[in-house]
């Protein structure tokens, strides 16, 4: 029975984020749309479409984890019958679904889009490596969203995320390789962006785990 | 010989500015025990350890024959949990609650939710947002009676809901322990509804068990005697007299041990007994939480 | 639904007396004759909201006094005429010695004296019987 009221948690939790989520996918539809369009609006879309991947990000994490805890609706799922290791597992999947879910699909679109468009495809590793950074922001204030009940932390964790992202862009724009091949019509996959993206999805399941472990050590959960 | 449905023993458990000690605590099948303290005793904080929501750093946690925290998954399989505090996601519909619930318990009594939805005065398609804060905790409990659960653990369940209400649920509590295998662990404040539908009680203050007893024990043994004290006379020791009021010629003894032999003792010291007065729960409450403060401060 | 026993709250006397009143009042109208089961406790219990263990007290405190039988596993039973009479007689004894205490305590006697003018009555009694 427990396996299923997993299931089902990760359902309820996945129907009460449709909205963000819906808006959060059109929206960045859009953002990709008006790309190819002028290198003006090139700037603006990828701006918008990064803004509103950060927006989904802090919406889900505050919305479904932080929330939850802080409402005491905490109390009414766990008294369901699942562990509280469950609970946790069942919130970072549905979680994950609904982020990640939509950050592929974005991606995927984006990619789709700068392949068939006049955009060059040399952008692409440039890409990638931003959205692998939101996605390592995103589980760091995934993890810190569970295993911690300060808003403080919540703050901090946003802040420095947001404003990390202005100095993460012209940092990587600076990249000899990402100068070199940005304009080009081939993406160039080099050494330094492949560790760069490796090191984010690393650090990024590290952060999770940590905060997992965290999670199911406490023995105190309400 | 069945299982106890709740086994507690040497249950502890600290926090900066408070301790939870040596709670013990045993609830048979087709009893109702009324967990009564003040605010702040350490009632929600048993409960939820009983539920496995906080851990205990020593003792023994046995619900319904498992082991909890281990096993709080199986356990809360039967478990039906209302806590005053709880919400529901504000967004949704009672509806939705009940039809969540339903996909995860095969014990949801569509006929009953049904009953309940019409006694409680609830409408199932009003958002959770909307309701009052009665109408909540009826919400609640009506999610976890429809279950029929064979163990029904409730923090202050009849707390800040008006007298109707209060009968009702009542009502529907009453109603569980027509069946001999299922129990209920409710902790209130509310003195009156504890003395009138438990049949355990146990006392709690500052996070200790002070009494727990047979409701009816209870009430049998604790008297207040109003006495005249003559001059040249005084009151004598008496059994159980945990607090004496003399002022004058008069004095009230409030004693946790009576026995009609105690009136023959005061008659014997020249004393005159005017009156002898049972007490309500709450007035026993009371006297039991003041005298082992009085105790616990010396 | 509706409960052959209510029980008051504004009655401080025990919840077990004042079930064991309306069961003894509801044998005396005659609703519920001899042989007649009576509620199970359990049903009791839920119906008048009040503890099983209340409605057990009152249900063994009344065979006690020979109003009800209890057969195990079978349920509780009005007893027999018998018993009853015995109980009727003896709520016409406490009938008589409460208007004695009356009438003893309007004549400004202790209960001691009271007390002694009855077992000077039994005592007569017992010798006019012999």
């Amino acid at each position: 029975m427990t396996h299923s009221v997993v299931r089902h948690l990760v359902f309820k939790d996945l129907y009460l984020v449709r909205w963000p989520v819906i808006a959060s996918v059109v929206a960045g539809l859009a953002s990709i749309a008006i790309m190819p369009l002028s290198p003006v609006l090139a700037y603006v879309g990828g701006v918008s479409f990064i803004c509103v991947i950060v927006i989904l990000n802090i919406v889900l994490v505050m919305s479904a984890v932080v929330q939850e805890k802080k409402d005491k609706v905490l109390l009414f799922i766990l008294s369901l019958p699942i562990s509280t290791t469950q609970y946790t597992r069942a919130k970072v999947t549905a979680n994950a679904i609904a982020f990640v879910g939509s950050l592929l699909l974005l991606t995927a679109v984006a990619v789709f889009v700068i392949r068939v468009s006049a955009l060059p495809n040399g952008i692409l590793p440039f890409l990638i490596a931003v959205l692998g950074y939101l996605l390592t922001y995103y589980c760091v204030l995934l993890g810190v969203g569970l295993a911690s009940d300060s808003t403080g932390w919540h703050t901090t964790v946003i802040t420095t995320g947001n404003i990390s992202i202005n100095f993460l862009i012209p940092l990587l724009l600076s990249l000899p390789s990402v100068v070199h091949n940005r304009a080009g019509a081939t993406a160039v996959w080099t050494r330094d962006i492949v560790t760069i993206i490796a090191v984010e999805i690393v650090v990024g399941l590290a952060a999770l785990a940590v905060a997992v472990y965290v999670r199911s050590r406490a023995g105190d959960f309400v | 010989m069945t299982e106890p449905l709740i086994d507690v023993v040497g249950v502890e458990k600290s926090y900066r500015f408070f301790r939870l000690s040596n709670v013990a605590m045993r609830l048979e099948p087709g009893q109702i025990l009324g967990f009564v303290g003040p605010n702040g005793a350490g009632k929600s904080t048993t409960i939820r350890i009983l539920m496995g929501m906080l851990r205990a750093e020593r003792g023994t946690v046995h619900v319904l024959g498992h082991l909890v925290p281990r096993d709080q998954a199986l356990a809360k399989r039967d478990i039906g949990f209302v806590s005053e505090d709880m919400q529901l996601h504000g967004s949704a519909t009672l509806a939705w609650h009940m039809r969540l619930v339903a996909s995860i318990y095969p014990g949801w009594d569509v006929k009953y939710a049904d009953v309940l939805l019409r006694r409680f005065n609830l409408h199932a398609e009003q958002t959770v947002k909307a309701l009052s804060h009665g109408e909540r905790v009826k919400a609640v409990l009506l999610l976890a009676l429809a279950r029929r659960p064979r163990l029904l653990l409730l923090d202050e369940p009849t707390t800040g809901l008006d007298p109707v209400a209060r009968h009702e649920i009542l009502a529907e509590l009453m109603d569980v322990v027509r069946d001999e295998r299922r129990g209920i662990l409710f902790s209130s404040h509310n003195t009156q509804d504890v003395e009138q539908i438990s049949d355990q009680i146990t006392f709690i203050d500052r996070g200790r068990i002070i009494d727990s007893s047979d409701k009816e024990v209870f009430l049998d043994r604790w008297r207040r005697l109003h006495l005249d004290v003559p001059p040249g006379t005084a009151v004598p020791a008496l059994p159980g007299a945990i607090d004496t009021t003399a002022s004058g010629r008069i004095a009230v003894v409030t004693t946790n041990s009576y026995t009609p032999e105690i009136d023959a003792a005061c008659v014997r010291a020249g004393l005159t007994v005017r009156d002898v007065q049972r007490m309500t729960l709450e007035e026993i409450f009371v006297a039991n939480v003041m005298s082992n403060r009085r105790e616990a401060d010396r | 639904m509706h409960s052959d026993v209510l029980i008051s709250q504004a009655d401080r006397r025990p919840m077990y007396l004042q079930i064991m009143e309306q069961i003894r009042h509801r044998i005396a109208v005659g609703d519920w004759p001899p042989g007649r089961e009576l509620p199970s406790i359990r049903a009791l219990a839920a119906s008048t909201q009040v503890s099983v263990i209340t409605v057990k007290r009152a249900y063994l405190e009344l065979e006690r006094e020979g109003v009800i039988v209890t057969r195990q596993g079978k349920g509780s039973f009005v007893a027999d005429s018998a018993g009853l009479s015995m109980q009727l007689r003896r709520d016409e004894l406490d009938e008589h010695l409460t208007a004695a205490a009356n009438i003893g305590r309007q004549l400004g006697m202790t209960a001691d004296e009271i007390a002694d003018r009855l077992h000077e009555a039994v005592k007569t009694r017992d010798e006019n019987e012999r």
